[in-house]
């Protein structure tokens, strides 16, 4: 009897070894067939890029003004030297070009999709441009001490605000657009809402009443209530709640509060669950060191509380920075669903029904954005030994 | 599921159930009860993204509080009472959940 094949051999042991197997693997082939089909044949056949490769500005950055786009190629480099920096202090030897492929393919696929889709070189030259202040600040990182990361924190912290300013010097940031405003929205976010979150859950867990009070009052308050609603109400009402000197913020402003409030009271519960975690050992054992209640609860609790809730906290942010879409449905700014709302609008496209074609490339853009958060709190997870000790 | 100790998994193998009863009748009892908490979250979130229909114009009470906005009807206190409608069901379905919770939660020995 001649050797089977190994493909014939491996189907019967895998995909036919009972009836009901076999009856399971044909049904699905069937169906995941004609899902690849007609999903090929939209994005090879079908489908209309034109609409994408027109206003892939707009979807980038909105309305900004055309002259001043090289303000957003700068903070892109400078953000790619700071990262470059960061990531040479911490680890000082190259690492294969392979690993870094496998680590963040899914940016390059986007990157490489938006420049193949660029019909100008501009593109391009940013690329390359952000690429290289990548690698120098990566080789100049290296005769960085591990320690400089705490000045590298001090850089960010007064660099960002720069940055910031040197954005909205030619427009606010209301005039913003395109999957920028939405990185912006969800980086302002982030940023404001985990302080926030912590103190709501140290609150929580105060010995003092009113405090408890308070904060068990507001993160039931805010996990009770949609967010759709709350940013129609910020993007409504909440100039009624302002004393009328004050001039009403702009609509983005609103929506980073919005979001802010809602996605503290989240991180709240998430780091409570993190401070219940920890056993009550670690804060008698500090106290009993005569360690000051302050010093406890920002070196030996939070630090540990919150290395084991890193993965929920990045599942919220990654919630958050989806939700930013919402803000753009909720108050009609432009951000990037509604730039494909204006692509479709246009002379050239109108009535043509091009909403998938547009929708999947935000898709697209999101999860590339969602999967390698996801991927990267995977890895710290790892590095910091979460489940391991 | 992953959750249920093994041992669990391995008596049932050994008292010589099949795969199907060992999932249906050991794991999957015990998984669901640790899982009440978790589950109950993803229903209330479910309950207040109903709201999110009214993005594609569904008529229901988040729209139509839009549209009497929008008819000159005052703007703060009707979205209090929406967000006072929303909270009112959020708490009602924790209230739920923690029932179900309380009654089905694993006793530890």
């Amino acid at each position: 009897m001649a050797a089977r094949p190994a493909i014939a051999e491996f189907a019967r042991r895998n995909l036919f070894r009972s009836t009901l197997d076999a009856v399971v693997t044909v049904v699905a082939t069937l169906v995941i067939g004609f899902v690849a089909y007609r999903l090929g044949r939209f994005v090879f056949v079908t489908g209309r890029w034109d609409v994408v490769r027109d206003n892939l500005t707009l979807f980038m950055v909105g309305r900004y003004p055309t002259d001043e786009l090289w303000r957003i190629a700068v903070a892109m480099c400078a953000g790619a030297i700071w990262g470059g920096l960061l990531s040479g202090a911490l680890a000082s030897d190259l690492p294969d070009p392979r690993r870094i492929v496998v680590r963040i393919w899914p940016v390059l696929l986007g990157v490489l999709l938006l420049l193949a889709l660029s019909t100008t070189p501009t593109p391009w030259v940013v690329a390359f441009a952000v690429g290289a202040s990548f690698m120098v600040g990566r080789i100049a990182g290296r005769w960085l001490p591990r320690r400089a990361t705490a000045l590298l924190a001090v850089v960010a912290l007064v660099g960002v605000p720069l940055l910031v300013w040197m954005l909205t010097a030619p427009v606010g940031w209301d005039e913003w657009g395109g999957i920028m405003l939405n990185l912006f929205l969800a980086a302002a976010g982030i940023s404001l809402s985990f302080p926030l979150g912590v103190l709501l859950a140290l609150g929580r867990r105060s010995k003092l009443p009113l405090l408890r009070a308070v904060s068990v009052v507001y993160i039931e308050i805010f996990r009770g209530v949609p967010l759709y609603v709350l940013l129609l109400l910020s993007a409504l009402a909440l100039g009624f709640f302002l004393p009328s000197y004050v001039e009403p913020p702009g609509l983005v402003t609103r929506a980073i509060v919005a979001l802010t409030l809602f996605t503290a009271a989240y991180v709240a519960e998430i780091v409570r669950g993190g401070l219940q975690a920890l056993p009550k050992g670690q804060t008698e054992a500090a106290l009993a060191l005569g360690m000051s209640p302050t010093t406890v609860t920002f070196r030996i609790v939070l630090p540990q509380a919150l290395r084991a809730v890193v993965p929920a906290l990045v599942g919220q942010f990654i919630s958050l920075f989806i939700d930013t879409t919402l803000a753009g449905a909720a108050m009609g700014f432009f951000e990037v669903l509604n730039a494909t709302s204006a692509a479709q609008a246009q002379a050239e496209f109108r009535g043509q029904q091009l909403t998938a074609e547009t929708v999947s490339f935000v898709m697209l853009l999101f999860w590339i954005g969602c999967i390698t958060m996801s991927r990267e709190s995977q890895r710290l997870e790892r590095r910091l030994g979460v489940g391991v000790r | 599921m992953q959750a249920v100790p093994r041992g669990q998994s391995e008596a049932a193998e050994a008292l010589a159930l099949s795969g199907v009863q060992r999932t249906w009748f050991v794991l999957l009892p015990q998984a669901l009860r640790i899982a009440v908490p978790p589950i109950g979250n993803q229903y209330l979130n479910l309950a207040k993204n109903s709201s999110l229909a009214a993005v594609i114009s569904f008529a229901e009470i988040t729209k139509i509080t839009q549209l009497t906005v929008a008819n000159r009807s005052p703007a703060v206190p009707s979205f209090l009472l929406l967000l006072g409608i929303y909270l009112a069901l959020s708490l009602a379905l924790s209230l739920v959940v923690n029932i179900v919770n309380r009654r089905l939660r694993v006793v530890e020995r």
